[in-house]
């Protein structure tokens, strides 16, 4: 069978544009865009601020619908949020009227899982992330980097094909930064699925993709779509090695349009 | 250990100057009438008179105050209720809202005591015309409380909402009804004293029982101590009522900030 010569990619956006209407005029976010993510691949989208990288991510999450070409996941156009696409954003949006434990069952409970296997989910991913004496509070109580860690465990909870990352953790300080990267591959390498993650931090995207594609200021294009050929180890001092770092300056030199041209 | 040990001498020391006030008025009032004799007795009675008067009819008197505790009540949680759910039936669909919308505009500017001959005319003066009309006060204080919350329900709750797969009559269950009850308690605090008070001045104008009733029948008589036992025990009421519902509200927001500081 020709499908399994060339597998289809996960998600796959096709001469995708995005204009938004403002009382000034329209806005160009994002401009034609192509880009092909295979199936648990992780892709981190790096760019300028503001240059429409989470205008990227909303489009593949259903949030909003593109000006023109299409969306596409499995092959089928996206409509609207799903459950098989997990998003975690920036901001906090762990739900503080539910407990930690009732947040993972969240999604299960909305998808009318039956009650004993929603409870066998949230039970392994509490003790996945290390949140099993958390389960009875509160985040109000919790930490920045536990409510994240939360929200990770929500996203997963529902067992996506896709998870949506909007500079999650843009708002950690760096330990905590760090710490909840190595949380991400962890899980990533215990129950794999299709990653995009948007940040703009260079560092993080080289850390954890398998692939960083730079976008140009807005509208964004795609400056560059570099594969990462690290090895993948479980430890942020990697960042610090020659190879990672050469690779690091070759991509702030994109991004900072001394070399317009894509890196090889 | 330190910061909680100050703050419960703050407290105390709060709670101290509190009481001294409301002697210091006693005592200026024991004053001013009993032992300067500055106002006539006719005009205000001294306090142990009114002590007397409160013993002599004691059994009338809580009679009377719990007509109009129990009146105040149903009008509160049947208004209150009704209009918390046409709030959100308003906000979850634009037909009922546009609908509705311009009703209830026209007839909120409308002071509800300027309806009191009009349902004295059509309900004569028992118990069903004034709670008819204390309730009305409630429904059209939380319909605007509720339309206003769900307005300021953060987005980013909804979208988490929909990405983990639940639709929107599961979303209004479980996010907007939790996250709009901090936001309701200003309301339902409100509506709590304007059924007080529009109780009261209903009783005021015709009825055959209740507090209000009780000092219109004492202005007759010109039995000035009456009226302000009156004026004290419904002020007691609805002192009452207000701790009994920040009570009910504290249980419902466990999980938000304001609880977290104030059940130390």
């Amino acid at each position: 069978m020709a499908v399994q010569n060339v597998p289809s990619p996960k998600i796959e956006l096709l001469g995708v544009s995005k204009t938004f209407a403002t009382p000034q005029g329209t806005v160009p976010a994002l401009a034609e865009t192509s880009l092909q993510i295979a199936t648990n691949e992780i892709v981190c989208i790096v760019g300028p601020s503001g240059c429409g990288k989470s205008t990227l991510l909303n489009l593949v999450a259903g949030f909003i619908a593109p000006s023109a070409g299409a969306v596409l996941v499995d092959d089928a156009a996206v409509a609207g949020p799903g459950a098989e696409r997990a998003v975690v954003f920036q901001q906090d949006s762990v739900f503080p009227w539910l407990t930690v434990e009732q947040n993972l069952a969240y999604g299960p409970v909305a998808r009318k899982v039956p009650a004993a296997e929603v409870s066998q989910i949230v039970e392994r991913l509490l003790s996945l992330v290390g949140l099993a004496e958390y389960r009875d509070l509160y985040p109000l109580q919790l930490s920045g980097g536990m409510k994240k860690r939360v929200d990770l465990a929500r996203a997963y909870a529902n067992k996506p094909a896709i998870l949506l990352m909007d500079e999650p953790f843009g708002a950690l300080d760096v330990l905590t930064r760090e710490e909840m990267q190595i949380e991400l591959l962890r899980l990533w390498q215990e129950e794999a699925l299709t990653i995009l993650f948007v940040t703009h931090d260079i560092e993080e995207a080289l850390f954890i993709g398998d692939r960083v594609v730079v976008l140009t200021p807005r509208p964004a294009r795609v400056a560059a779509d570099v594969t990462v050929s690290l090895d993948r180890e479980l430890d942020p001092r990697r960042k610090t090695s020659a190879s990672f770092q050469t690779l690091r300056q070759q991509l702030m030199d994109i991004l900072s349009q001394k070399n317009v041209e894509p890196a090889a | 250990m330190l910061q909680e040990e100050g703050l419960r001498q703050r407290i105390r020391r709060t709670r101290a100057i509190s009481l001294a006030s409301i002697l210091l008025l006693l005592v200026t009032w024991y004053l001013v009438t009993t032992e300067w004799e500055l106002v006539s007795s006719l005009k205000l009675p001294s306090p142990d008179r009114v002590l007397d008067t409160l013993v002599q009819v004691r059994a009338t008197i809580l009679r009377q105050a719990l007509v109009t505790f129990y009146r105040v009540g149903i009008s509160f949680l049947a208004g209150s209720a009704l209009g918390v759910l046409v709030g959100l039936v308003m906000s979850r669909f634009r037909i009922v809202f546009a609908l509705l919308e311009p009703v209830i505009e026209a007839l909120r500017p409308i002071p509800p005591i300027a309806l009191i001959p009009f349902f004295i005319l059509w309900f004569g003066i028992g118990m069903f015309g004034q709670v008819l009309l204390a309730g009305l006060g409630c429904f059209m204080v939380m319909v605007v409380s509720t339309i206003e919350a769900v307005r300021n329900v953060p987005r980013i709750y909804i979208q988490a909402a929909r990405s983990l797969g639940a639709g929107q009559d599961h979303i209004y269950r479980t996010v907007i009804l939790p996250a709009i009850v901090p936001e309701l308690i200003a309301g339902w605090r409100v509506a709590l004293a304007l059924a007080f008070g529009l109780m009261i001045a209903a009783e005021l104008m015709g009825a055959q029982e209740g507090i209000g009733f009780m000092i219109m029948v004492a202005r007759r008589s010109l039995n000035t101590q009456t009226i302000l036992l009156g004026i004290i025990i419904i002020g007691m009421e609805a002192a009452l009522a207000d701790r009994l519902l920040y009570l009910f509200t504290r249980r419902l927001t466990r999980w938000t900030e304001r609880d977290a500081e104030s059940h130390v």
